[in-house]
């Protein structure tokens, strides 16, 4: 299948989704319609789903997001919850800026309602 | 101006002199809100927010009110002309009064609403920090996405980042129209 990279702008963050496993998001969220951003990286996963890597990582380095997108970041998350559940090894990265509370909680609450591993990484952003 | 009843009517002027009293004015939009002017208005806010010497976590926590309140006047602005302003117009001021940032909006919306909106607010307005928390990641998790935004979860995450309680008023405009204003007062030193 084919990856998707798409360039960040002012309000959506930066893509990269690979066939290696290796997926990337990157930078700002805050599109008004973020099902319209969103739905083509949902569909991709559920694609990547049927046949996935041996391990898979999500690299999640956003500075901040709005609601509706914390909604569909979860969709993504689901999915790859989905991929961990039928066996096979994945992992989520989140990463935040020193002493921002706000997105370290953001992460935590990730990480309880989902069965995917989180990890929170501190860093420079 | 008076209407019928005898009660001063709604006039967005006077609505807004009010709201500016004594304040120091660092961004005031009027009009319909478009993605592009939404941008516009972050880009300044953000502008605004690093010229106030903050915490970069404190500006980015006060960028987030902004952004939901212009998307919520984006998203729920009333999509007709009223008062002879055009449709899904919207007022959006940041202020600044003394150690107290202030982001304030307005709209215009239907009557019937006003109700739900108001005891919606003041139901979360009453939670304690941990039950916003709760009640946070039970909305994010179980229920979806409208057209219109984030199903719900806007005012909650307001409220839970902020740990400030939403201000609301609502003006009667016509029988079947009201104004709705929300304002949330940030201190500027936590």
């Amino acid at each position: 299948m084919k990856k998707i990279e798409i360039e960040g702008t002012a309000k959506t963050p930066y893509v990269k989704f690979e066939e290696n496993g290796q997926l990337e998001l990157k930078g700002r969220s805050i599109p008004e319609n973020s099902i319209e951003f969103y739905e083509p990286l949902v569909n991709w996963l559920e694609e990547y789903g049927a046949n996935p890597q041996e391990k898979t990582v999500l690299h999640v380095q956003l500075e901040y997001f709005n609601t509706s997108s914390s909604k569909c970041i979860l969709d993504i998350f689901k999915k790859l919850e989905a991929i961990h559940k039928a066996g096979h090894d994945v992992l989520i990265k989140w990463y935040y800026e020193e002493d921002d509370e706000d997105m370290l909680e953001a992460g935590e609450d990730y990480q309880t309602i989902i069965s995917v591993p989180v990890e929170m990484i501190e860093a420079e952003l | 101006m008076f209407n019928q009843n005898g009660t001063m009517a709604f006039e967005i002027q006077t609505w807004l002199n009010e709201k500016k009293k004594d304040a120091s004015v660092i961004i005031e939009h009027e009009g319909p809100l478009t993605s592009e002017k939404i941008t516009q208005l972050i880009d300044a806010s953000e502008n605004a927010l690093i010229n106030l010497n903050l915490e970069r976590k404190l500006v980015k926590r006060f960028l987030f009110v902004i952004i939901e309140s212009l998307q919520n006047l984006y998203h729920h602005s009333y999509d007709k002309e009223v008062l002879g302003e055009a449709a899904k117009f919207g007022i959006f001021l940041l202020l600044k009064k003394g150690n107290t940032l202030s982001v304030i909006s307005g709209n215009f919306l239907e009557e019937d609403t006003v109700l739900f909106l108001k005891n919606r607010i003041k139901q979360l307005n009453a939670l304690t920090i941990e039950e916003i928390k709760d009640l946070y990641k039970i909305i994010l998790n179980e229920t979806s996405l409208s057209e219109k935004g984030g199903g719900g979860l806007g005012m909650i995450d307001i409220i839970r980042k902020t740990k400030q309680p939403i201000e609301y008023d609502f003006y009667d405009v016509t029988s079947d129209i009201a104004f709705y204003e929300f304002a949330l007062h940030l201190p500027l030193n936590k």
